[in-house]
């Protein structure tokens, strides 16, 4: 497994690309509700996952859940543009659907996305969209939903980063998109966190 | 008619055996003149009286005019202060009842009753006493132009407290709107005594707009006495202000650094008497929390008469206290900025400050909580907390003396609150652009408002700005028939779900398990806590159990606690008055001043400050540089403040490197600011005026550390105000998840992706203001790069500079880049220092899986399981030695 500073991880199996949360759509949900978001953001996103995908050489994406925001940003603005973008990447994408991916059918019809239920068992790795009590003992988990990030602390102001926490059993994706904020993580033993920090990754 | 309309007013006093004072009539008669003004005098001598009595006297002179008092709004009454608006309405009610006309008093804050609200939305009261916030959502109602068209007076109280604030601005442009709909309204503001009263005074009123507007307003007689000057009316009332201390007494020493100050906690206990009603105001919540318990530990026998105050406590708790003071069940109370204002408490007859007064006036306000009566002496003794606030309370005292009283100034042309308003305006019955201009020209914080930048904040509510135009989803506010107004009902109530400035970090409510609320805390320090840790709040040891949807569950704890919360916030500065006179008091000390008993009990430290160094004269800036294991240290002395020596160390190290190649750590505090380096620095030739220079200063300000995280943190601020951020939704918090979205968030994606944003700018600008005091540092390099440097090589730590070691180890400022403190975390993770970050428990996969009955294993990569290995760009960064915890020197 190599970590991006992307915010998306290359798994060896496949050369899949893993990303998790992306919420498409949010930029759209807040201006419905009149919070003038700009709207590059979610252009950056796709920017930035097409940048991954060029890095990595990845030959297929999984997406680990929460692809989409809420339904109030599925407008058709929105569906379009990502289909167009989708549509110069010839590669089969995969969803492991999240929470907030209630209405996905119809995007992910318009995108060519496949959807593969809410977890996904391949060569002894369990893909899902949140790290559950029913992993098990046996498999090591890769997941998202959490947006995991580190709090630096002893400078002028705290300053939260992104990141990647792997625990012994469960390695968890940071967001995506970034128009989400980081929850801060409590480190177990043996828990391991790289941080991304200036276009790098870095073991924090 | 020939009588004296005031005559009722008259006869009401005479009943109550009351004389009017003079500044009360003299406020009467300027009514009647059709002026408005400014009445400046002391808490408690009246002027509530003074403001409401004249057009009171006009309401009932209408009341008993054949055609009788007219339905509707005559008078409002601001109040900054929503737990006291129960108590004005009493008073303003008194003089009705007793006079026995039919004038309705009714108040409306937040904590207004639904069905009170119910009956003022369909008709209003006479009188009506309300919070600026709640003015505002009364200009939010479709026909806000009829509901407040009879307005004649609205009276600002405590108008020193909303001056200098965004309130104050949200109130300036509330006014605006309601002179507006009612040209005839006259306006009278309360403060107390401000050094620029013209200012203060014409914010209230507002300034003369375009000549279009004044003729519209001619004809119902308003616009004549507008454009005139604003009365100011000040009282002969001023009440001595005794500032005294309590000193260490026998054994006990006061510390060198350290703001807590528990070490004279028996002195306190042992000059309290707990018969007369006393109040202990400290500098922060977590103090007052530490404070109660330390007096309690030494008298627990006080339990029952005192108490606790504090912005995060409960309301029915703080109320409680209020009552207790009142009937003298309770006589000691420990608070914070809380009881500064508000409620007179007339039978307080005692007041301590502990720890720095900070600020002149701050002093004089919490000094006038003492036994609230006209023209007796107000007395506060203040206990210091470490040696050198000695000199701070003898400089309080000389600039008092002196008459020196901080100013308070109004924001100018603060955007997010412009944008605010504009969608409170389209609510409000809809407006034209042209027209709402010269209305909001027309404050006095927005006099110089440029029409470019009302345009700006225009299109940032109807399509969002340059960034937005081309997202048809996004409608805040929209034109019909030339008006702008709002469509959406949804967006209707979000704005008035968020209407206000007040902004407050997320806050988690602490209620006893199954039981009653205790008040509220912040989320990030109930997120680091473990079930079963017991830590104090509310003066109560506490015992957490769980977190639920923002409430901490808590059960009695028993024993000794460890931990107190402590809030966010910064802490304030002294001010600019007192520094000077700080200044100035160690010159007279260098000169043998010792004629009170706090530079008495200061001589020994002064003494050793002599010998290791100098003591600075008031013009002298004292550069002390010192040689340690850790490197070279230099320590100015400018006095001018924690925020301002924040700044100008970041500049400071940031023309070094340019002049020298090195790193630097930076310490400041009240008093300086210190600027280190690992190697041997020849400070002695390098701190030269030229490098205080005020050239480049605000460019520089920009570029050093800091000040575009410190930008991101005020952002907080402004996009709440503006609506960029929704603080609160209508019905369950939790429904309104998918559209969270953090300040520090949006101040990155509008960075980054609509870089012309002048929200942006304006927190940028609020920074340099607010955190940098910019205009005070540009005095301040004036200051230092005019004045006499006092180069002084030292053997060690003075006593001056003692306290910015220990600051620096509490680790306030550093320059290093976010990769460094990236490796720093992992070095201090591996070794184990500190505590790992923390959240909240539901969101950690180990929770999850310690759930499921299994708990988690020991730290082993199993080679059994499939674990990834894991390639990343290795960061090579050096390992920092930890430097040595500063001992005070042998002198």
């Amino acid at each position: 497994m190599t970590l991006l500073p992307q915010r998306a991880a290359l798994w060896g199996v496949g050369r899949t690309l893993l990303v998790a949360d992306l919420h498409l759509g949010k930029c759209e949900t807040l201006h419905g509700a009149g919070v003038p978001v700009p709207g590059g953001v979610h252009v950056e996103a796709l920017a930035r996952l097409g940048d991954a995908i060029r890095v990595s050489g990845a030959q297929r994406v999984l997406i680990l859940g929460d692809l989409l925001h809420a339904p109030a940003g599925n407008t058709k603005a929105m569906i379009d543009g990502v289909a167009a973008w989708r549509a110069t990447f010839p590669l089969p994408m995969q969803l492991v659907e999240g929470n907030h991916d209630r209405r996905v059918r119809e995007a992910a019809d318009a995108w060519n996305i496949d959807l593969l239920g809410a977890r996904h068992l391949e060569q002894g790795v369990l893909f899902t969209h949140a790290p559950t009590a029913d992993i098990g003992e046996s498999v090591y988990a890769w997941c998202g939903h959490l947006h995991p990030a580190i709090k630096l602390h002893g400078g002028r102001l705290p300053l939260k980063l992104a990141c990647f926490h792997l625990t012994p059993r469960v390695g968890v994706l940071p967001a995506f998109s970034r128009l989400t904020s980081g929850a801060g993580l409590r480190r177990g033993p043996g828990d391991r966190v790289f941080a991304i920090a200036e276009g790098c990754v870095v073991e924090a | 008619m020939g009588r004296d309309p005031l005559q009722a007013i008259r006869t009401w006093f005479a009943s109550r055996k009351w004389q009017a004072w003079e500044f009360q009539t003299q406020t009467w008669e300027a009514y009647r003149a059709g002026r408005s003004g400014l009445v400046q005098v002391a808490t408690g001598a009246g002027k509530t009286y003074a403001a409401y009595l004249g057009p009171l006297a006009e309401l009932i002179d209408e009341a008993a005019s054949p055609g009788g008092l007219s339905p509707g709004l005559k008078v409002i009454y601001v109040t900054p202060l929503r737990a006291v608006s129960r108590d004005i309405e009493l008073a303003l009610r008194e003089p009705v009842l007793e006079l026995g006309v039919s004038i309705t008093v009714e108040s409306r804050t937040g904590d207004t009753a639904s069905s009170v609200r119910a009956r003022q939305r369909e008709r209003l009261p006479h009188v009506l006493v309300t919070t600026p916030e709640s003015l505002t959502l009364l200009l939010t109602r479709a026909d806000a132009a009829t509901q407040l068209g009879g307005v004649r007076c609205v009276i600002l109280d405590e108008w020193h407290e909303l001056l200098a604030s965004k309130r104050g601005s949200q109130t300036e442009l509330a006014m605006a709107r309601v002179r507006r709909f009612s040209p005839q309204c006259r306006t009278w503001a309360l403060s107390a005594t401000l050094p620029n009263a013209q200012a203060a005074a014409m914010a209230a009123v507002g300034v003369g707009g375009d000549t279009a507007l004044e003729s519209k307003a001619t004809k119902r007689g308003g616009a004549a006495q507008r454009s005139q000057e604003p009365v100011i009316i000040r009282a002969d009332m001023e009440r001595p202000v005794i500032i005294d201390s309590i000193l260490p007494q026998g054994s006990t020493r006061l510390p060198l650094a350290g703001h807590l100050g528990l070490v004279m906690a028996g002195e306190v206990a042992a000059a309290l008497d707990p018969a007369v009603p006393t109040l202990i105001f400290t500098n922060t919540r977590s103090q007052a929390e530490r404070w109660f318990h330390a007096l309690l530990a030494i008298k627990p026998e006080w339990a029952e008469i005192a108490a606790l105050h504090h912005g995060s406590i409960d309301r029915d708790e703080r109320e409680r206290v209020e009552a207790g003071l009142k009937s003298g069940a309770i006589r000691i109370v420990v608070a914070t900025s809380s009881l500064d204002l508000g409620v007179d408490f007339a039978p307080v007859e005692r007041v301590l400050q502990v720890g720095s007064p900070k600020g002149i006036a701050r002093l004089v306000q919490r000094a006038g909580r003492s036994s609230h009566r006209p023209r007796t002496p107000c007395r506060i003794s203040c206990v210091p907390t470490h040696a050198l606030e000695l000199i701070e309370i003898v400089a309080a005292r000389d600039a008092l003396a002196r008459g020196d009283v901080e100013p308070r100034e109004p924001i100018p042309c603060p955007l997010d609150v412009l944008t605010q308003h504009m969608v409170t305006c389209a609510l409000g019955g809809g407006f034209v652009p042209d027209e709402l201009f010269a209305e909001v020209r027309r404050a006095w914080s927005f006099r110089e408002l440029s029409r470019a930048d009302f345009d700006w904040c225009l299109a940032q509510v109807r399509h969002g700005g340059e960034a937005l135009k081309a997202y048809p989803d996004y409608r805040r506010v929209e034109e019909e028939n030339g008006r702008m107004v709002v469509k959406s009902s949804r967006i209707a109530l979000i704005h008035k779900f968020n209407v206000g400035t007040i902004t407050g970090d997320t806050t988690v409510e602490i209620r006893y398990l199954g039981g009653r609320s205790l008040g509220r805390i912040e989320e990030t320090f109930v997120a680091g806590l473990n079930e079963g840790q017991r830590f104090v709040f509310a003066g109560k040891v506490l015992r957490f159990v769980m977190m639920q949807d923002l409430v901490a569950y808590v059960k009695p704890g028993y024993g000794q606690a460890h931990l107190t919360p402590i809030w966010g916030g910064t802490r304030l500065p002294i001010s600019e008055s007192l520094s000077r006179a700080i200044r100035q008091t160690l010159e007279d000390l260098s000169r043998g001043r010792a004629d009170c008993p706090e530079l008495v009990h200061a001589l020994p430290v002064a003494e050793i400050q002599a010998r290791e160094s100098v003591i600075p004269g008031a013009d002298d800036v004292l550069i002390e540089i010192t040689r340690t294991r850790e490197g070279t240290h230099a320590f100015v002395f400018p006095f001018e403040g924690r925020l301002v020596h924040g700044g100008l160390a970041a500049v400071v190290a940031l023309r070094l490197t340019r002049v020298h190649k090195a790193t630097f750590s930076i310490a400041a505090n009240d008093y300086g600011f210190e600027i280190v380096s690992a190697d041997d620095l020849p400070f002695e030739d390098l701190l030269t005026p030229g490098l205080f220079s005020k050239a480049k200063l605000a460019e520089d300000a920009a570029e050093s550390s800091g000040t575009s995280l410190l930008a991101k943190l005020q952002f907080r601020e402004v996009a709440r105000v503006s609506g960029l951020v929704i603080q609160s939704l209508p019905g369950r918090a939790r429904s309104g998840k998918q559209l969270q979205a953090n300040a520090a968030l949006m101040y990155d994606v509008l960075s980054e992706f609509d870089p012309g944003n002048l929200l942006i700018e304006q927190a940028r600008r609020e920074v340099m203001d607010k955190h940098f005091e910019q205009s005070r540092l540009g005095r301040t390099c004036d200051r230092l790069s005019g004045g006499r440097l006092r180069i002084v090589v030292t053997a060690r730590p003075t006593p001056l500079s003692f306290p910015l070691l220990i600051e620096r180890q509490a680790g306030r400022l550093s320059s290093e880049t976010i990769l460094d403190r990236v490796a720093k975390m992992r070095d201090s993770w591996v070794s184990g220092v500190v505590k790992a970050t923390r959240t909240q428990e539901a969101s950690s996969p180990w929770k999850a899986a310690s759930d499921s009955g299994s708990r988690p294993k020991p730290p082993v990569w199993d080679d059994a399981l499939p674990v990834p290995k894991i390639e990343v760009e290795p960061a090579q960064k050096p390992r920092r030695r930890r430097p040595p915890r500063p001992t005070i020197p042998r002198w």
